[in-house]
């Protein structure tokens, strides 16, 4: 690390700081979110409601990744992306398979069918 | 920890040292960036939760979010986050710029829009205790408010952290200490408006389809 004068602002974790990219992300994501707010009211403009609210969703995710936290592969930045592919899966894996295994129980199971 | 000579060599360990100094902020932010990591574990256990649990034989025949839900309150609750995050980026550029005035105007400013999330959301609360929606009504409602209220505690929690910081940051200006201190902040406060979008589109706009 080339900071040697000790000055904590020439840190390269303070030099990553983009005004542009963060006013990009808050636009991009305000402007998706909206798009999500009349999709989920008006369901009918999308065949798939549901669908489209998660891929805007997962779309808002990735920028705010790439533009808030800046997870690239430069120097600085490559640890905090390698431990967030790491700790991504667990995420989804959490997630998922729970929502699975209760559907999957769901369709199965009488009780679940009798209280429709 | 190991050195390049393996201890065998003094001059050449200097040498190491004085070129290759210890990275206390890099070292700071990224243990706080692994711990963020695993707070989203609790977020994970928590929108799976909500997921099970918000088939409708969980609501015990009570209100589902489909009858709650304030899809404009939402999106307002949205606006105030994001903007909280952008003026937070502020503070980074003003950071970047050596402009001690700069970063407490922009921790300032994402204090306020932060308290304004936090005062519309209990607003909303405050409407479905009115409306005799408690926690404890179904499993249903339960994960709802977990989940909602994990959340907005983890926004309380930034708020306190952000006050703390701007005291720090007039009285003691750019130091290692404060320096990161305030990057961690940054990773914690965009990590929430992550958090936001997937409970804004999970469980909010969901609840409205």
């Amino acid at each position: 690390m080339a900071h040697d004068d000790h000055d904590p602002l020439n840190h390269p974790e303070v030099r990553v700081a983009s005004g542009r990219a963060y006013a990009a992300a808050f636009l991009i994501a305000m402007a998706l979110m909206t798009v999500s707010l009349y999709v989920a009211r008006h369901p009918a403009v999308a065949p798939h409601p549901m669908l489209v609210l998660s891929g805007v969703a997962a779309f808002v995710v990735a920028v705010q990744l790439l533009l808030l936290l800046k997870l690239d592969f430069s120097s600085t930045q490559i640890w905090t992306s390698v431990t967030f592919a790491l700790a991504f899966p667990l995420f989804v894996i959490a997630v998922g398979l729970s929502l699975w295994m209760f559907h999957s129980l769901d369709a199965r199971t009488m009780l679940m069918g009798l209280m429709r | 920890m190991a050195t390049p000579s393996g201890g065998m060599d003094v001059a050449a360990d200097g040498l190491w040292e004085a070129h290759y100094h210890h990275d206390a902020i890099a070292t700071r932010t990224l243990g706080f960036w692994l711990y963020m990591l695993s707070d989203a574990m609790i977020f994970a256990g928590l929108f799976a939760a909500y997921g099970v649990l918000s088939h409708h034989y969980n609501a015990a025949g009570g209100p589902t979010l489909h009858t709650l839900v304030q899809p404009l309150s939402a999106y307002g609750e949205t606006l105030a986050v994001f903007a909280s995050v952008l003026a937070y980026g502020g503070a980074m550029v003003a950071l970047k710029n050596h402009s001690r005035t700069g970063v407490l105007f922009g921790l300032g400013a994402a204090f306020i829009l932060g308290a304004v999330f936090l005062g519309l959301e209990l607003r909303d609360f405050a409407q479905l205790f009115q409306a005799g929606i408690y926690p404890q009504d179904s499993g249903y409602l339960s994960a709802f408010f977990a989940l909602v209220m994990t959340h907005g505690l983890h926004m309380v929690f930034g708020l306190l952290w952000m006050a703390v910081l701007f005291v720090q940051v007039a009285t003691q200006g750019f130091t290692d200490k404060t320096v990161y201190r305030l990057l961690n902040l940054k990773l914690f406060w965009h990590f929430q408006a992550i958090l936001w979008v997937l409970i804004f589109t999970f469980v909010d706009m969901r609840g409205v389809l």
